[in-house]
């Protein structure tokens, strides 16, 4: 039976940071490239993990304010929150990278793309060739388009 | 007699105990397997049948612990210690002395009777962020969070685990551990906190910023759930007072803390399966615990600690205050640097052994309890609650250092086991024991 959508069709193209970049680097290529969500790649192109805002976020965030001790939040003043955020700028971005992203074949179907990334909490999922390099993410942008196709739901 | 069941269970104790020390695994997989390994070698051997390996499980330990654990799942998820923090570092008004007075007292009081590390898991925040605000150096008030936690923790039953470990075997009851322990506590806190005054004095005369900002939190902030504050502040309160009366209501510590915990639990989410309150309790202590009860009981019933035993007995005999001077010392600086419940487990038998033999054996229970309470801010390692408040310290400006440390905390000591040493000197002079 022929697949009615496929993966390489609805894959998001490739947005990319060197693993030498750093936290300030990362942040302003997902500002100019309007993602929330870059491949780390080492010198030869191949995916060493995945970077998000949410990754970027915990990195700044001190530990006695994160987790249970989130009730602190209320009282954290935005100076304190604008002083961490400086001082984390140069931080190498492959220390805050996850590199446990589900990760999947570009010959893999949709199915098996939106499965996988669904099966941790981040919602997204790597595709990559078959010598390990990126050709694209599967987000819950792309997810929300495939559903709404399969509802015949206008996607604009 | 040396048997074979002797040195096996012997040798396996010693392993076990030397990998746990070594801290290069965790301690609870490790307990785990040396217990396995010890049952099996007993059944095998025939010196450690499963029957007296179960019978050496101290379950009303174990039950006060898991009832405590319970309760403070619950309670620290509403935000209510975060309100009592926040609520005593605005009465202080941002000087700093009254900031260390009081978050360093509030540590002490609220480890009397919740474990150390959830204490200062709950304070540490609260001390980094206060600290921030007023642009002052968060060192002094973690490092009192941290101290006044472990000294807070000495004066009552229920403080610290190794308390209701020795308490139970000796047979104290929480009154009795109160009136004991809770003066030499006291005293020892408040000289800490005056140790304190001058190893920080350039810190403290800084000058704090932004007052009016402490002045602007507002502490209801910090509850989450008022219900459920409300339920188990008052659920808390009932438990501490029914330890109090424990001689007038007949109820053992275990039970009333495992009945706190069954009101709360019915309480606050009574259709639910509590499954994720009862993930968040230490169950790894537990089997810690129980693990090294099974590993003891063998040494118990080879005999090996007959003979350790017999080896202090004449030294006991002769002069029971300085023994007990001795076993002060000696803990407290085993527990600065190595896990301090294995020294617990180990030593009560001995001490056991010296009471059936005729010690009068009183004063040896009150030296071990300091000795292994006062310990833990010995170190950065002493204690658990220590590492806590090292690590929220670095990740600010001011890390805490190993030199950091030793400043106030080996000092702190110090002055706690003198305390303590003249309250033994008392307590054996005066018949007080």
């Amino acid at each position: 039976m022929k697949n009615h959508i496929e993966l390489q069709d609805i894959i998001r193209p490739v947005q990319t940071i060197p693993v030498t970049a750093n936290l300030k680097e990362t942040l302003s290529q997902m500002l100019k490239e309007h993602t929330n969500s870059l491949f780390v790649i080492d010198r030869d192109g191949k995916l060493v993990g995945i970077v998000t805002v949410l990754d970027i976020l915990k990195e700044i965030t001190p530990d006695y304010l994160e987790d249970k001790n989130v009730i602190m939040s209320s009282f954290v003043t935005e100076d304190m929150f604008i002083e961490d955020v400086r001082k984390c700028e140069n931080t190498l971005v492959s220390t805050f990278m996850r590199s446990d992203t589900p990760i999947v074949d570009q010959q893999a179907s949709v199915v098996e793309a939106i499965l996988r990334a669904m099966s941790n909490e981040r919602s997204r999922v790597a595709v990559v060739d078959q010598e390990g390099r990126p050709v694209g993410m599967l987000t819950r942008t792309e997810i929300k388009s495939v559903l709404g196709d399969y509802l015949d739901l206008p996607t604009a | 007699m040396i048997s074979i069941g002797y040195v096996l269970s012997s040798v396996i104790a010693i392993l076990t105990l030397g990998i746990i020390i070594s801290e290069k695994y965790h301690r609870t997989p490790v307990a785990f397997m040396g217990a396995m390994v010890m049952m099996v070698a007993g059944s095998v051997g025939h010196f450690y049948s499963f029957d007296v390996a179960l019978a050496s499980i101290d379950l009303k330990t174990l039950a006060l612990l898991f009832g405590s654990m319970i309760l403070v799942v619950i309670l620290e998820e509403t935000g209510f210690f975060q309100y009592v923090g926040i609520y005593t570092a605005k009465a202080t008004r941002g000087n700093p002395w009254s900031l260390l007075v009081g978050l360093g007292a509030l540590t002490g009081i609220l480890s009397m009777f919740l474990n150390n590390v959830t204490t200062v898991m709950l304070i540490a925040p609260i001390a980094i962020t206060v600290a921030r605000i007023l642009e002052l150096s968060p060192i002094p008030y973690l490092m009192s969070a941290a101290i006044m936690a472990n000294v807070g923790g000495v004066g009552t039953l229920v403080g610290h685990p190794p308390n209701v470990l020795i308490g139970y075997a000796a047979g104290i009851g929480f009154n009795n551990f109160f009136m004991h322990a809770f003066p030499v506590a006291l005293i020892s806190g408040v000289f800490t906190l005056f140790s304190m005054k001058l190893i920080y004095r350039t810190e403290l005369r800084k000058r704090p910023e932004h007052i009016e900002a402490l002045m602007l939190m507002d502490p209801h902030d910090a509850i989450v759930n008022k219900k459920i504050a409300r339920t188990g502040v008052l659920v808390l309160i009932t438990v501490i007072m029914l330890f109090f009366l424990q001689d007038v209501s007949g109820l053992d510590a275990a039970v009333v803390s495992l009945c706190g915990a069954a009101i709360l639990l019915i309480l606050v989410d009574p259709k639910r399966d509590p499954q994720h309150i009862l993930a968040r309790t230490e169950v790894s202590l537990l089997l810690f615990f129980t693990s090294l009860f099974v590993i003891f009981g063998a040494l118990r019933a080879t005999g090996v600690l007959d003979s350790v035993a017999h080896l202090l007995l004449n030294h006991a005999e002769a002069n029971l205050l300085l023994t007990a001077v001795i076993i002060l010392w000696v803990s407290a600086v085993l527990s600065a640097l190595i896990d301090n419940i294995p020294l617990a487990v180990a030593m009560i038998p001995i001490i056991q052994n010296l009471d059936h033999s005729g010690v009068p054996v009183m004063i040896l229970w009150w030296a071990l309890i300091f000795g292994v309470g006062f310990g833990g801010h010995g170190s950065p390692i002493g204690s658990a609650a220590n590492l806590v408040a090292i690590a929220h310290s670095e990740q600010t400006d001011t890390p805490i250092t190993l030199r950091v440390w030793l400043r106030s905390g080996l000092s702190s000591m110090l002055i706690c086991l003198l305390v303590a040493t003249l309250g033994l000197v008392i307590y054996g002079v005066y018949g007080l024991a």
